[in-house]
């Protein structure tokens, strides 16, 4: 057993917290959201479980890579996403898959709604994040987003956090 | 007929982006450039072994590249010879025959029709099988690890017609003894835009690096770094010849290959690297930008090689692979992956950008007014030398279109030569096209 027992209302608090963040554009108080070293991956369409090392990631960014991102959609010279993408996340069936000694797996399903530029996206996956437990909340190791897809639609750039 | 040189004048240094919206120039497209170009198809590390396919496309047209049994590698068109479905539907694998999923009809490693079900009741034994094999693409060779084919028999071999641009790709594919290998499979997306776009892009286009990208660059710069005093490098060159082309700084260690990071900086420019290149190579070329006509590009500081598949006049499908030097260690490997997806691809903070301008700028085109306005291609027009003591082809200040120009006039040299008749994929005049294999 861990150091104290996440309930899966703790963690949906969590996702949906992250998710008003990252609709609302506030990238550095989402950043916070993950732990020195925290990483993140969204895998490929045609991703069978492969290690991520070997192939299908569409981004695998370490934390140095991560703050850099958060730093570049910041700018109002990132052309693609200025003016930002509109995003309406939804988040449910939120499962707590294991509790380890500092750390919690916790899945979920999300459909993130995407305008921009005219063009209207839904984007469907599966969350699976490994969650740092602290005595005073969540913090990302891995958050990993998994999209459902076969394909990404035409124009449908990953340039917003999936 | 559409009279290109109404469109295109490349003396003038101008041209109509008719040529990036008309459907009937992009029809000739496919029957002129990509029937008789060599084609990237594949890098000989995707196949490991006997049995080993990829499937891509040649222009719109599907191909399997296939390690054979002899250990040669060879390319088939990917439709079935009786009705014509695909007989493979997978993206990579191994395998010992292709059968068709719609009756059956099944190929061998070689694209050899080896089964027909029902053929004694159905064809009384009468096909004869030997006449009905896949169609083969009938060159199909190798450089330095990369796989290309084309559909003319006839064709010069592929070293020769790479000609010139084997020095800019030298420095991608030779940097070390053990070659180079694919790293973290193949990315797939599709993009407005017409394919042109990208490819003249990556040939000439250095001018846009520092101004669209910024955000890009800025983030990616050293900690503490204030990019308004971080000098961007003016100094450098490009080359063209025979369509391709690719331009380069000559300080790679500068602002650039800053922001790769100490890790990979230190691997980019590696001491024993820059002395199997040699000093000039070492000196600039190994961070270029280059297009290998028509339609594979590579960036060496990204480590980055792509396809700009045709799909239509108005998308194109970028295939993106990250290539690793075979001899460096995994940790260097899993760190030249993570930058290429960070800078280049769908999740590309760089590839973005360039998404969002081509997008827009083929919306813009398809204007009817916008399309009597001619665009401008004509930076350091004129100013090109042909006898640069360090390197081949025509040569210009990397801040020029000299190699849009080359990629332009290789495009219209094509575009304006009929196939041979009875060459595979002449429209016009299919006689002796039949398939004799």
């Amino acid at each position: 057993m861990g150091r104290r027992t996440v309930t899966r209302a703790e963690a949906e608090d969590f996702l949906y917290r992250e998710a008003m963040l990252l609709d609302e554009w506030r990238l550095d108080e989402w950043l916070a959201l993950f732990e020195e070293d925290g990483r993140m991956e969204v895998t490929t369409t045609d991703w069978n479980g492969w290690d991520s090392s070997s192939a299908g990631a569409f981004m695998c960014d370490d934390y140095g890579l991560l703050k850099a991102r958060v730093k570049r959609l910041k700018s109002r010279k990132a052309h693609a996403e200025n003016p930002h993408s509109r995003t309406h996340r939804m988040i449910s069936n939120v499962i707590i898959l294991e509790q380890g000694d500092e750390t919690v797996w916790v899945a979920a399903n999300f459909i993130i709604h995407r305008y921009r530029d005219n063009q209207e996206f839904s984007y469907v996956g599966r969350y699976e994040h490994v969650l740092l437990v602290d005595d005073d909340g969540l913090r990302f190791r891995l958050r990993r987003s998994i999209p459902t897809a076969e394909t990404m639609a035409p124009g449908a750039r990953l340039s917003f956090i999936l | 007929m559409i009279d290109l040189d109404e469109h295109v004048d490349l003396e003038r240094g101008v041209m109509s982006r008719k040529v990036f919206v008309d459907d009937d120039i992009y029809r000739l497209e496919l029957e002129r450039i990509f029937s008789r170009s060599w084609l990237f198809l594949a890098h000989e590390s995707q196949l490991p072994k006997s049995g080993s396919f990829v499937s891509t496309y040649m222009g719109e047209d599907p191909v399997i590249v296939v390690r054979r049994s002899d250990g040669s590698i060879g390319a088939v068109l990917n439709s079935c010879r009786h009705r014509g479905m695909k007989v493979c539907r997978a993206d990579v694998g191994t395998t010992r025959a292709f059968r068709c999923s719609y009756h059956g009809w099944t190929y061998g490693l070689d694209g050899d029709l080896v089964s027909v079900p029902n053929m004694a009741e159905g064809y009384r034994n009468e096909l004869d099988m030997s006449r009905w094999g896949l169609l083969r693409v009938p060159r199909v060779e190798s450089y330095k690890g990369l796989i290309f084919g084309t559909w003319d028999a006839e064709a010069q071999p592929v070293e020769e017609a790479l000609g010139d641009i084997t020095f800019l790709l030298d420095t991608f594919l030779d940097r070390r003894p053990g070659g180079t290998e694919v790293i973290g499979g193949v990315q797939k997306w599709v993009m407005g835009g017409n394919w042109k776009l990208a490819a003249e892009q990556f040939a000439s286009d250095m001018y846009h690096s520092f101004l669209l990208h910024a955000s890009a660059w800025q983030a990616l710069a050293p900690e503490g770094a204030d990019l308004s005093e971080m000098v961007f490098p003016s100094v450098g060159s490009q080359m063209t010849s025979q369509g391709s082309g690719g331009g380069w700084f000559h300080d790679p260690t500068g602002a650039g290959s800053a922001v790769l990071g100490p890790v990979l900086a230190a691997d980019f420019t590696d001491p024993a690297v820059w002395e199997r290149l040699g000093e000039v190579k070492a000196g600039g070329p190994i961070g270029c930008h280059a297009t290998v006509f028509p339609n594979f590009s590579f960036l060496g500081a990204f480590r980055v090689l792509r396809v700009w598949h045709p799909r239509g006049p108005h998308e194109m499908e970028v295939w993106s692979w990250t290539l690793v030097d075979k001899d460096q260690s995994p940790e260097i490997k899993d760190a030249w992956r993570r930058f290429a997806s960070m800078t280049f691809g769908p999740t590309g903070t760089f590839e973005q950008d360039d998404g969002e301008i081509w997008t827009d700028l083929q919306r813009v085109s398809r204007g009817h007014i916008a399309q009597t306005v001619d665009l401008n291609y004509q930076m350091g027009i004129g100013h090109e030398v042909t006898d640069h003591p360090d390197y081949p082809g025509r040569i210009n200040h990397v801040y020029s279109d000299n190699a849009a120009r080359g990629f332009y006039e290789r495009w219209l040299e094509l575009m304006k030569t009929p196939l041979r008749p009875g060459q595979r994929g002449n429209a016009t005049a299919r006689a002796g096209q039949e398939v004799t294999r």
